[in-house]
């Protein structure tokens, strides 16, 4: 039962991660997404590649993603 | 195909037309590069559920298994053709651990892009930076 | 045994490269020194190679227990396996020798760059892979590191035009790519199999495709769209080829219509027996032709209407894969080779215009011929080559692809060709009027520049065309053979 509901969860974070206004609401929800997924992968009996997406998914894209948005919009230099 | 298999597919379907909407519609660059992401994710996804097998065994084989292996020093294993009758199909596996480091670094080269493009026109709708490609001399 | 080293060498060995330039990044002899030697190895490679197969690790051909695996050939290849025939050769060995042409040219420049070069390398190791590979999933990886290499190329010109062409290739790349790599999913689901001979034996062998495998066949057909250039991503890649430093274009235009020519070779032997495939094809392929000799008569840049051209000719190649019947596919295939050649000397005079001029514009450029008479004659031969007229080669290669699509039952499309070829022609005498013949110019020309090394590589190339238009069955008979060996 518990993975019907993180197939569910996954989907509706999509969702809300691609429509949300707030970029850094939006990097977390992603996060958040790519964690359930990785999740998911272990369900489908594939532990390895579970570690990688949770490793890349959930602590190194969104690092790149707030990285990117920072000196985007908080780093006004000149 | 079992019933998890079917919503798994569905989700990944999901994901999919999530990631394209946001690539094709959405007006902030840091928004299509999600998009990107997310057509990644569930491209994966396809993969991974096309070789689950339902109560079966994580295919992780140890290193017993080799051929000049004595089968008195692990008889509290399984034999090899009992083990791969019940493990889930692997070789998707392999193709899904490539595609996400090809997914990570392409991702890394468009945020830096994403960037320097703003830095030259302090903002990041696509709107406002791609409006002259046209015409541009 | 020595000849199963020497098939991966040709991707294994420009990597090495690749990683050792960059490593030596700024410091400027070793630099060189690396590059001249891995360009010497890089020539030769092709060349030594024996025809044959290599099998990554061993793993033979074995047999596949069709009735517990339930697949549906007797037997298969268990491994990764690089196939090198006499079409490769003569792809890899034109790729090594314009790869080669280029790199001199950019490590004569004042300010080397070690990581411009690794770039390069690394784009012809994917090219080489691209080209050799007969499993699908090698394939797709290598596209992808193409992609990057080739978005990095452009970025390293470091104009803000650049850096826009570059983020819209590289979106498109990622929806592509996981189109690409989508159907390659569907089709290992439906049939199991990776490899490329092995996948072509069981689609013939399981009778009518089933609807799984065509939603796989059109998402492999939109990859192929992006990664030739073809209409709707023609505006894409003529971006990147005018944004490139000219000498780059060169290669970024051969490249792409090589992996046009692998990728259309190997998806007509999977999906043989489908001929909405190659009706598609055709179809966009005709799109591409009327809209890159259209787009390209009325461009004032004379980079950007080299890179309109390249398009509407990559067009053309798609058009005579796409008629079908060995002949035209053979015919597309040889059109290919020449057209490279032409629009490599082309971008070349371009480059060395740029280097002279600092500007491409056409209406500001003027009185060339005092300056550098010897290109302006180079670049009056090239034209001439690349529009079909006797006796370089572009004339033996249309001349079939008409022939070809007359005999398949559409004359209409030789009509095509012809038109494209004067539109070609039209559009690039009209450049070579106002850079070399027009009176009066608005811009002094760098008298330094004197561009012994442009000079001589355009030399090299045109007698390469006249040599190809003269002997055409060197060349053709080998392509001939091997198409219909395929079975296509």
């Amino acid at each position: 039962m518990f993975d019907y509901i993180l197939l569910f969860v996954v989907a509706l974070s999509a969702v809300l991660a691609v429509i949300q206004e707030n970029l850094y609401k939006s990097i977390i929800i992603l996060g958040f997404e790519s964690f359930s997924l990785a999740a998911i992968f272990h369900f489908l009996l594939a532990t390895d590649v579970a570690a990688t997406q949770a490793i890349l998914g959930a602590a190194l894209i969104p690092g790149l993603f707030i990285v990117a948005l920072y000196k985007t919009t908080q780093g006004r230099d000149e | 195909m079992e019933p998890f298999q079917v919503g798994a597919f569905l989700t990944a379907g999901i994901l999919v037309i999530t990631g394209l909407w946001a690539v094709i519609m959405m007006d902030n660059i840091l928004k299509k590069v999600i998009g990107a992401n997310l057509i990644g994710d569930g491209v994966n996804l396809v993969l991974i559920g096309i070789g689950y097998r339902p109560g079966g065994l994580v295919p992780e084989v140890t290193h017993q298994f080799h051929a000049t292996a004595v089968p008195s020093s692990f008889s509290h294993f399984l034999a090899f053709n009992e083990f791969a009758n019940q493990a889930s199909y692997s070789l998707p596996f392999a193709l899904v651990l490539t595609n996400i480091v090809i997914g990570a670094s392409t991702l890394s080269v468009m945020l830096a892009l994403s960037v320097v493009l703003y830095h030259k026109y302090h903002t990041l709708s696509v709107q406002k930076i791609f409006e002259g490609m046209e015409e541009e001399d | 045994m020595f000849n199963s080293t020497l098939i991966p060498l040709m991707v294994v060995f420009p990597l090495i490269a690749a990683v050792l330039v960059n490593f030596m990044h700024q410091k400027n002899m070793s630099v060189k020194i690396i590059a001249i030697v891995s360009s010497i190895v890089v020539i030769l490679v092709p060349l030594m190679t024996l025809y044959g197969v290599h099998l990554f690790s061993g793993h033979i051909r074995t047999e596949s227990f069709p009735g517990i695996s339930k697949l549906l050939i007797p037997d298969v290849y268990m491994g990764i396996v690089y196939s090198y025939g006499a079409l490769q050769k003569i792809l890899l060995a034109l790729l090594t020798v314009v790869t080669v042409f280029v790199v001199m040219l950019s490590i004569t420049r004042k300010l080397i760059s070690g990581v411009y070069v690794a770039m390069i390398f690394i784009s012809l190791a994917s090219v080489s892979a691209i080209i050799l590979a007969d499993d699908f999933f090698n394939f797709f990886v290598f596209t992808e590191v193409l992609t990057v290499a080739q978005a990095a190329l452009v970025i390293a010109v470091k104009e803000t035009k650049s850096h826009k062409a570059a983020f819209k290739y590289m979106i498109f790349g990622n929806i592509s790519g996981g189109s690409i790599l989508l159907g390659i999913a569907l089709l290992l689901g439906v049939y199991g199999l990776l490899n490329m001979t092995d996948l072509s034996n069981a689609i013939k062998a399981g009778g009518a495709l089933q609807p799984v495998a065509l939603t796989a066949v059109a998402l492999i057909t939109v990859g192929w769209l992006y990664e030739s250039g073809l209409f709707p991503f023609h505006i894409v890649k003529s971006n990147m080829y005018e944004n490139a430093i000219p000498e780059t274009a060169a290669l970024l235009q051969l490249q792409s219509k090589f992996v046009l020519v692998a990728m259309s070779i190997a998806l007509l032997r999977i999906f043989s027996g489908y001929p909405l495939l190659k009706s598609v094809m055709l179809g966009f392929a005709i799109f591409t032709v009327v809209i890159g000799s259209v787009m390209g008569l009325q461009q004032t840049d004379l980079r950007k209407l080299l890179s309109f051209v390249a398009v509407g000719q990559a067009g053309l190649v798609a058009m005579g894969i796409g008629l079908g019947t060995p002949f035209s596919i053979s015919a597309g295939v040889f059109h290919a080779i020449n057209d490279v050649l032409s629009m490599a000397i082309l971008f070349f005079v371009a480059g060395f215009i740029l280097e002279s001029y600092k500007t491409t514009k056409l209406d500001q450029l003027g009185e060339g011929l005092k300056k550098a008479p010897l290109v302006g004659l180079i670049m009056f031969l090239a034209t001439i080559a690349i529009s079909g007229v006797p006796p370089f080669n572009s004339y033996q290669s249309e001349l079939r692809l008409i022939q070809s699509a007359v005999q398949a039952g559409y004359p209409e499309l030789g009509i095509l060709v012809i038109l494209l070829s004067v539109a070609t022609f039209v559009a690039i005498i009209k450049a070579f009027y106002m850079i070399f013949l027009k009176p009066g110019t608005n811009i002094e020309a760098d008298p330094k520049v004197r561009g012994t090394m442009h000079k001589t590589i355009i030399v090299i190339l045109i007698v390469m065309c006249l040599f190809i238009g003269l002997f055409p069955n060197l060349i053709y008979d080998p392509i001939y053979n091997t198409i219909v060996a395929l079975g296509v």
